[in-house]
């Protein structure tokens, strides 16, 4: 008796029997019985990694290794250790090669694919969807109305340049010359305290919905700790990597050098980043006290994705060796930026399933999906950032004035209005 | 977060990413390494008659070196790593600012090399 009579014998379907004898045949098992052991082992590693797919579901924005790569940030240490073996130790004798051409066409290309467009998901989301949140966040929208008057400053600004009405900008004899000097000083001395708290802030969070995906639930206390850690760790970075004026610049507009220079007499120059420095190291180390106390006690450790981030982070803005440049080359991009868009897709297919959307079934979805998030974007960031400077590199006699303020404004302004809706837009 | 990422997104983003990936090492890499070492390769020996050979007459060979330059599509971009690694390395406060996406912007159309402390970069 062949096994598809057999099968019919015992009251089973036909296309079963079928499907059961061809099985066997690609099993290359003899018996009935083989095909069952066989079957039961293939069940048993389906359910266990269907078993582990559900727990990387719960445990990773995107997948272990994307998560791992591009939003914990293994990504700028792999980069940057490429780029280090390449280019070799000795900045000083860097010298025009091919390969680090190679090298600068790839970060040129991520940079503005990636890096400079991500300011406009958040810009878009605000516009879109933010503006029609069922929380209003009144304080957090304050600044938005003193950033449209920055920019109706900077268009009057443009418009007197081009137009050669300069006595306008005049801060001597012209209110709106009188208005720019402040808004633009004030805007680059706080701009590394702003970015340094975006940087970290943005770590924080992320962190925080690792922690949510797998229900650890932070205390008020270690959510203190956290904050305190995050903030000691905006003043080592603002004092230390992100001053690009110095420290004697750095908040001059708001009387902060007075502070720094009196820190200065008492302890020797670099007094304030050092104790910036050594505050943020006590933080960490009493934050993560408090998450090892808590694993110890009561076995519920800090998930993987928020540990492997935060030391990232850490280490990164902290550590002094002079290697580390290598890695911040690929820093703003591999593991700010590409993060930003991580959260940015995830808040879209969100929005897509409150809408009621089936998930995606079919690739020609996927892609659709991600067009619909990256191309207007990429057109909006385009538009605003590269345009002006084009058109003004190609009318030679701008070049010199215009593009120059045009660029350091309008990016100003641009980062300001990321940093503010970001604030509001990736929150419930 | 309440979304949940399924198996069939994390693959196609997986796909995506080698895809486009494979795109930029094809468009800007590859072509600008392989014209790099053409450089080198092309250094093949061209056959030069004796009797035109003045400069050296104990080889019956000349050989020539044919340098072709790679195109520079990008504005500074042979020396822009070096550049960026030498001022965070030369000032260690400005590391953010010399790595930051606007001062990549800025190297590529300022005047002064993407620095914002001095103007025309960004």
């Amino acid at each position: 008796m062949n096994e598809l009579s057999f099968h019919k014998k015992l009251g089973g379907s036909e296309p079963a029997a079928k499907h059961r004898q061809a099985l066997r045949i690609s099993l290359k098992c003899d018996s009935a019985d083989e095909v069952d052991q066989a079957g039961d082992r293939c069940d048993g590693r389906l359910s266990k990694s269907s078993e582990a797919i559900a727990r990387d579901r719960q445990r990773w924005l995107i997948s272990p290794l994307f998560d791992l790569m591009f939003v914990c940030g293994a990504a700028p240490w792999i980069l940057g250790f490429v780029t280090y073996l390449i280019l070799g130790s000795d900045i000083r004798a860097i010298k025009g090669s091919p390969a680090q051409q190679a090298l600068s066409i790839f970060l040129v290309t991520a940079s503005l694919l990636i890096g400079e467009s991500h300011q406009f998901t958040s810009i878009i989301r605000y516009y879109d969807l933010g503006r029609k949140q069922k929380k209003s966040y009144k304080l957090h929208r304050f600044p938005f109305w003193f950033l449209y008057a920055v920019a109706a400053l900077i268009i009057v600004a443009l418009a007197a340049q081009a137009m050669g009405w300069g006595a306008l900008l005049n801060p001597v004899i012209s209110p709106i010359g009188v208005a720019l000097v402040p808004v633009f000083s004030t805007a680059m001395s706080f701009f590394p305290v702003v970015l340094m708290h975006h940087f970290c802030a943005q770590a924080q969070a992320v962190g925080q919905i690792y922690c949510g995906k797998q229900g650890y639930k932070l205390s008020k206390l270690e959510k203190v700790c956290l904050s305190i850690s995050s903030w000691s760790l905006v003043a080592a970075g603002a004092s230390t990597i992100a001053a690009p004026f110095g420290s004697g610049g750095m908040l001059s507009s708001v009387g902060a050098s007075q502070l720094i220079a009196a820190g200065s007499a008492l302890g020797g120059p670099g007094t304030l980043a050092q104790l910036a420095v050594s505050f943020a190291c006590l933080a960490i180390l009493g934050t993560t006290y408090l998450f090892i106390k808590r694993g110890m006690m009561k076995s519920e450790w800090l998930p993987s994705g928020a540990v492997y981030l935060w030391i990232n982070l850490a280490t990164l803005i902290l550590l002094p060796l002079p290697g580390l440049i290598y890695m911040w080359l690929f820093v703003p991009i591999f593991l700010h930026a590409s993060q930003h868009w991580t959260v940015a897709y995830l808040a879209q297919q969100d929005d897509l399933k409150k809408q009621g959307r089936e998930p995606q079934s079919s690739f020609a979805e996927f892609a659709g999906d991600i067009c619909k998030l990256v191309l207007p974007v990429q057109a909006l960031s385009l538009c605003v950032l590269f345009l002006p400077l084009i058109v003004a590199q190609m009318l030679g006699e701008f070049s010199e004035g215009l593009s120059s303020t045009l660029s350091v404004g309008w990016s100003m302004l641009v980062f300001y209005l990321h940093y503010f809706s970001d604030r509001i837009v990736w929150r419930p | 977060m309440r979304y949940v990422q399924s198996e069939f997104e994390s693959k196609s983003l997986k796909r995506v990413f080698v895809m486009v990936s494979s795109v930029l090492a094809l468009t800007f890499a590859v072509p600008y390494i392989a014209t790099a070492y053409s450089v080198e390769l092309v250094k093949a020996p061209v056959l030069v008659p004796e009797s035109t050979t003045l400069l050296n007459p104990m080889s019956s060979v000349i050989v020539r070196s044919h340098h072709v330059k790679a195109p520079n599509v990008v504005a500074g971009s042979p020396g822009m790593i070096g550049a960026m690694l030498s001022d965070a390395s030369n000032t260690r406060t400005r590391l953010l600012w010399s790595m930051y996406p606007a001062a990549v912007r800025g190297r590529i159309f300022g005047a002064n090399g993407g620095d914002p402390t001095i103007g025309g970069g960004w």
